[in-house]
C-alpha cells in the first residue's frame, strides 16, 4: 500500500471550493499517484483519524475563501494540545484529527496541508480558469513532497 | 413575574433549533416547546421535475442520512411503476439500509450522546464532547469511530460513494453486488460486532446511574409505530405498519402504507416548521405516538436473529408495559447495530445475493405511489403524485424527526419541569433539557440547513424585557 494519503476537499458544486478535487485529478494523471492513495470527500470528518494512523505522510489540499484568490500556500502540520479543540460530527480541522490520530493510535503521520485561494464559490461544477497555474503549481509541489519523503 | 428561558440553538444535533421555556410567578415550568426553525421545503421545489429524478434529489434533503431518503423515494417510484422489484434488488437494498442505520447509530451514540455519560451531564461544555472523549475514554473513541466507518463503507462498497449516493433506482439497484464488496463487508461484520458487543456491555452496567434521567426523559405513555414484517419481526426497509399503546397492546396491525392518510394526520402548529404528525383515530393532540429504535422495539414480537433476540428480551424487561423512558433511546440504539449486523450477514450469505437481475424496467404505470422505510430516526414516509408526462406534481415527506415532533415536546416540557427551577440558569439544567431531544437523535437537516458554527444562547427574560440571566456557548 502507498505510503502517501492525498485527499483533496470541498464542494465541488460550489466553484472554486473543488480546487482540492481538481489537484487531485489532476495528480492521478501523473506517474506520481502510482506512489500515493489519492482520495477526494466533501469534509474532513472524525472517522479519517483512523485512515491517517496507516500511512507515513498526508497530504491535504482545500480552497481558502480567506487567501488572496490564485495564490498557493504550504505549510506542514503538526498534533496541537488536545484541550479545547472541537470536534463537530460531520466537519474537523486538519489540526483536529492528526491530533485525534496521536491520541487514539499513538501516533500520528506527517502531514500537510495545500490551500488555493478561490474567488468564486458559487454554484458551478468548474473552478475558475484563473486559478489554472495555481492547482498546477499544487500538483508540482505534491509531486515533490512525495519524491522528497521517497528520498528519507 | 412570568418569565421565559430560550435555548437557541440546541447542539450536539443535526440540524437547528431552539427550546422556549415559559416559568410562571413562582419560577416553576409552566410550558416548553421544541422549535426548528429553519425551511427548506423540498415538497414545493420537487414539483415539475421527472419523478426519475427523485431518488437522487431526494437524498439532498440529508447528509447524514441520505440512504434513508433514496431507499424511501426509491420505494414511492417503484409504486409509480408499478412493478415487482428483483428479490436480489430488494436484498441489496436491505443491506444499504442496515449499512446507514449502522453508522448513523454509531453517529448519535459514540459522537454525539456518549459525551454525557462518560463526562456527566454537569461538565462544562468544553469538556463534554467528542474530542474531551478521545482524551478520557479512547478505546470507545476508537470503536465509535471505527464502527461508524463500517457503515459508511458498506454504503460506499455497495453505492460507490458515502454520502449521496444514486445506486438505488426505481425499479431496484443499478448494479448488482460483486463478489468482492460481498466478502470485504463479510469480513469486516466479525470486528464491527465485537465492537457492538463490548459497547452495549459496557452500556449496560453504565446506564443505571441515570435514575433521574430516565424517570425525566420523556418517561409517559404514548403510542409506538413502526413496520414490522408479516410476522411481527424488526423490519427496516419493508413490511407494514404496527401500532402499539403504551400498555404494549397491538391496537392496529398489518397497515398498508400507502394508506397512511386515513390514519396518520399531520398537524401544524405556528411556533415550529416541523409538522405534528398524530394517530388519527385518537385525535390530535392526544395521538401522540413515537417512532424509531424505541419504537421499533417495542411494537416487535421479536427481532428474529439470536443475539439481538437475547439482548432485546433483556431490554424488554426494563418494563412489564412498552418501554416508556425515551432515555432508553440509546440503549435500543445499541440492539439494533447488532441486529443490523446479523441481518447484513444473513443476506450477504444468501446463495442470490450476487444475481444480476437487480433492477425491473417499466413507464409508470400509477399517478400516484408512496414509498415507507425505517430510517435510524424511525418510519420515513414518500409519497408523490405524476402527471401523464412523469412529472411530480405533488409530493410529501413525513420524516422520522417529525413522527416525534410532540413526543419530543412533550419531553422537553417534562424534563425541563423536573430540572429548571427559579431564576439561576444552570449548565447541568440546560444539558438536560438538551439531552431529551438528543435522546431522539433528530435529523433537522431533513428540514433544514446545517451550517456553520452552532453557539448557544440562553436568555432569562422577564415579561418587562428585563435580561435576569444569560449563559453563552461559542
Amino acid at each position: 500500500m502507498a505510503d502517501v494519503l492525498v485527499i483533496g476537499y470541498g464542494n465541488p458544486l460550489r466553484g472554486d471550493d473543488g480546487a482540492g478535487w481538481a489537484v487531485a485529478a489532476q495528480l492521478r494523471l501523473l506517474d506520481v499517484a502510482s506512489k500515493c492513495e489519492i482520495r477526494t470527500c466533501h469534509q474532513l470528518m472524525p472517522e479519517l483519524a483512523a485512515d491517517f494512523a496507516e500511512f507515513g505522510a498526508v497530504i491535504l489540499i482545500d480552497a481558502s475563501a480567506e487567501q488572496e484568490a490564485g495564490t498557493l500556500a504550504i505549510r506542514e502540520l503538526a498534533p496541537v494540545a488536545a484541550a479545547g479543540l472541537q470536534v463537530f460530527s460531520h466537519h474537523v480541522t486538519p489540526e483536529a484529527l492528526l491530533t485525534m490520530c496521536a491520541e487514539l493510535h499513538g501516533r500520528a503521520p506527517r502531514a500537510w496541508l495545500l490551500t488555493i485561494g478561490g474567488k468564486d464559490f458559487g454554484f458551478s461544477e468548474e473552478v475558475s480558469p484563473e486559478l489554472g497555474p495555481t492547482i498546477s503549481d499544487a500538483v508540482r509541489a505534491i509531486a515533490q513532497i512525495i519524491r522528497t519523503l521517497e528520498g528519507c | 413575574m412570568a418569565r421565559q428561558i430560550t435555548i437557541d440553538p440546541v447542539t450536539r444535533i443535526e440540524g437547528h433549533a431552539k427550546i422556549t421555556i415559559y416559568l410562571n410567578d413562582d419560577g416553576v415550568v409552566e410550558d416548553a416547546r421544541f422549535h426548528v426553525t429553519q425551511y427548506r421545503g423540498f415538497e414545493k421545489l420537487c414539483e415539475g421535475r421527472p419523478f426519475t429524478e427523485m431518488p437522487s434529489l431526494m437524498a439532498r434533503t440529508c447528509g447524514i442520512c441520505p440512504v434513508s431518503h433514496l431507499i424511501a423515494s426509491s420505494k414511492a417510484c417503484d409504486a409509480l411503476l408499478a412493478v415487482k422489484v428483483p428479490r436480489t434488488g430488494r436484498l441489496l437494498r436491505r443491506v444499504l439500509n442496515l449499512g446507514q442505520i449502522v453508522q448513523s447509530h454509531a453517529l448519535s451514540f459514540f459522537h454525539l450522546s456518549s459525551p454525557d455519560f462518560l463526562l456527566g451531564m454537569d461538565a462544562e461544555p468544553q469538556k463534554r464532547n467528542l474530542f474531551a472523549m478521545v482524551e478520557s475514554h479512547p478505546q470507545i473513541a476508537r470503536d465509535g469511530i471505527a464502527l461508524r466507518k463500517f457503515g459508511q463503507q458498506v454504503i460506499e462498497c455497495l453505492a460507490g460513494k458515502r454520502i449521496h449516493p444514486a445506486w438505488c433506482v426505481p425499479g431496484g439497484v443499478s448494479e448488482p453486488l460483486s463478489p468482492e464488496c460481498r466478502d470485504s463487508i463479510l469480513g469486516q461484520i466479525p470486528q464491527a460486532m465485537a465492537i457492538a458487543t463490548r459497547t452495549l456491555e459496557w452500556y449496560k452496567k453504565t446506564f443505571r446511574q441515570f435514575t433521574e434521567e430516565i424517570a425525566t426523559f420523556a418517561n409517559f405513555p404514548s403510542l409506538f409505530m413502526g413496520l414490522v414484517d408479516e410476522d411481527g419481526n424488526l423490519e427496516f426497509t419493508e413490511g407494514n405498519i404496527r401500532v402499539v399503546d403504551s400498555a404494549g397492546n397491538v391496537i392496529a396491525d398489518q397497515l398498508d402504507p400507502s394508506d397512511y392518510q386515513s390514519f396518520i394526520g399531520e398537524a401544524v402548529e405556528p411556533y415550529s416548521y416541523l409538522k405534528s404528525p398524530y394517530y388519527k383515530p385518537m385525535g390530535y393532540p392526544d395521538g401522540m405516538y413515537r417512532v424509531g429504535p424505541l419504537a421499533r422495539l417495542n411494537i416487535v414480537d421479536r427481532c428474529n436473529t439470536p443475539r439481538a433476540d437475547e439482548e432485546w428480551a433483556e431490554f424488554c424487561e426494563l418494563d412489564r408495559r412498552a418501554v416508556l423512558s425515551s432515555f432508553h433511546y440509546h440503549y435500543a440504539r445499541l440492539i439494533e447495530i447488532i441486529a443490523c449486523l446479523e441481518q447484513m450477514e444473513q443476506i450477504l450469505r444468501d446463495p442470490e445475493i450476487l444475481d444480476t437481475h437487480v433492477r425491473a424496467h417499466a413507464e409508470p404505470n400509477a399517478f400516484e405511489g408512496v414509498g415507507v422505510s425505517e430510517a435510524p430516526r424511525g418510519m420515513l414516509l414518500h409519497h408523490y403524485r405524476i402527471d401523464r408526462n412523469g412529472l411530480i406534481t405533488w409530493a410529501n415527506l413525513i420524516i422520522a424527526t417529525g413522527h416525534n415532533n410532540l413526543a419530543m415536546n412533550r419531553g422537553v416540557f417534562q424534563a425541563a419541569k423536573h430540572f429548571i427551577r427559579g431564576d439561576k440558569i444552570e449548565e447541568g439544567m440546560l444539558n438536560r433539557v438538551e439531552a431529551v431531544i438528543r435522546c431522539y437523535d433528530p435529523c433537522l437537516s431533513c428540514s433544514t440547513h446545517a451550517i456553520g458554527q452552532m453557539p448557544l444562547r440562553v436568555q432569562l427574560v422577564a415579561r418587562d424585557g428585563t435580561l435576569l440571566d444569560e449563559v453563552r456557548r461559542d
